[in-house]
């Protein structure tokens, strides 16, 4: 285990998406990302609770790339709230993608609701090792 | 026919929900512990938790992603539950990382219900990282119709 896995987590209140109008009712949340790369892929992993498969949006236009999930209601009809703490709504995030990426390769799964999204780089877009020769 | 609005802020759901967010923002404005008029914040522990009370039972529910059903202790004692677990995220093998907002670590919370519950039958489930602990009320916090009868 290491020195930030011992750390205590901190509530933090989600971050709501201001200025973009939508069509639909409720508010929008900003989900928290890591964004990492290797070398041939890069890959976005996104918190998104509340979030299933089949509610996640991905869509990738002109190096843009959304994400957009949805959730459900989790109260039933008859529950009354006593304690709020935390809101419930969408999750909407775009990035601009700086590298080619091979569109028909992108990959994406939900798992406990954290969104895996693999993005492999375009063949030219990899970096090709030049040896150079000594004359 | 007058009608009187009583709460005139808009939005859906339970008005003083808008005011505990206001109360946790002027939290917020005041430092980690609200002392500047010595109120305790809401909570500012982890997870943030939603309590919903049917006529039947109490509902707590937390956003814990990334946290399979293994990875959370869920115990109660009388009318206090607790939750905790610890969160790894662990670092991907040949990644350089442009960035890391999402956070690891250990949590531990307790919540004291407002009436008492049937420890024998709460259940707990989790779905695409939320969190729904169940927690029947026992017979006497149930609320009882009482009928009003004709002299």
């Amino acid at each position: 285990m290491d020195k930030k896995e011992k750390q205590s987590m901190v509530a933090r209140e989600k971050q709501e998406v201001t200025g973009a109008e939508t069509t639909r009712p409720g508010r929008t949340f900003t989900p928290e990302v890591d964004i990492l790369e290797k070398e041939n892929e890069i890959v976005i992993l996104a918190d998104m609770p509340g979030v299933a498969a089949k509610d996640l949006n991905i869509g990738l236009a002109d190096n843009i790339l959304t994400l957009e999930g949805l959730t459900g209601d989790a109260e039933a009809d008859n529950e009354m709230a006593v304690v709020s703490e935390f809101e419930t709504g969408k999750y909407f995030r775009q990035f601009t993608l700086a590298d080619s990426i091979d569109q028909a390769k992108i990959e994406a799964s939900m798992s406990n609701g954290v969104m895996r999204l693999v993005l492999p780089k375009v063949a030219k877009a990899q970096p090709r090792k030049i040896s150079v020769t000594a004359a | 026919m007058i009608t009187r609005t009583f709460f005139p802020w808009s939005g859906t759901g339970n008005p003083l929900s808008q005011l505990e967010r206001l109360s946790r923002q002027l939290d917020g404005l005041m430092g980690e512990r609200g002392q500047l008029f010595g109120w305790a914040p809401v909570s500012g522990v982890f997870p943030l938790a939603n309590v919903t009370e049917s006529p039947d039972a109490f509902f707590v529910r937390a956003e814990l992603p990334g946290l399979g059903a293994d990875q959370i202790d869920i115990s109660i004692t009388g009318n206090t539950l607790s939750i905790s677990g610890q969160r790894a995220i662990p670092d991907e093998e040949g990644a350089s990382y442009h960035r890391r907002e999402r956070k690891a670590g250990a949590f531990s919370r307790m919540i004291t219900l407002p009436g008492d519950v049937d420890t024998e039958k709460v259940s707990a489930r989790s779905v695409n990282g939320v969190l729904t602990v169940t927690l029947p009320k026992s017979e006497a916090a149930k609320p009882r119709q009482i009928k009003v009868k004709t002299a």
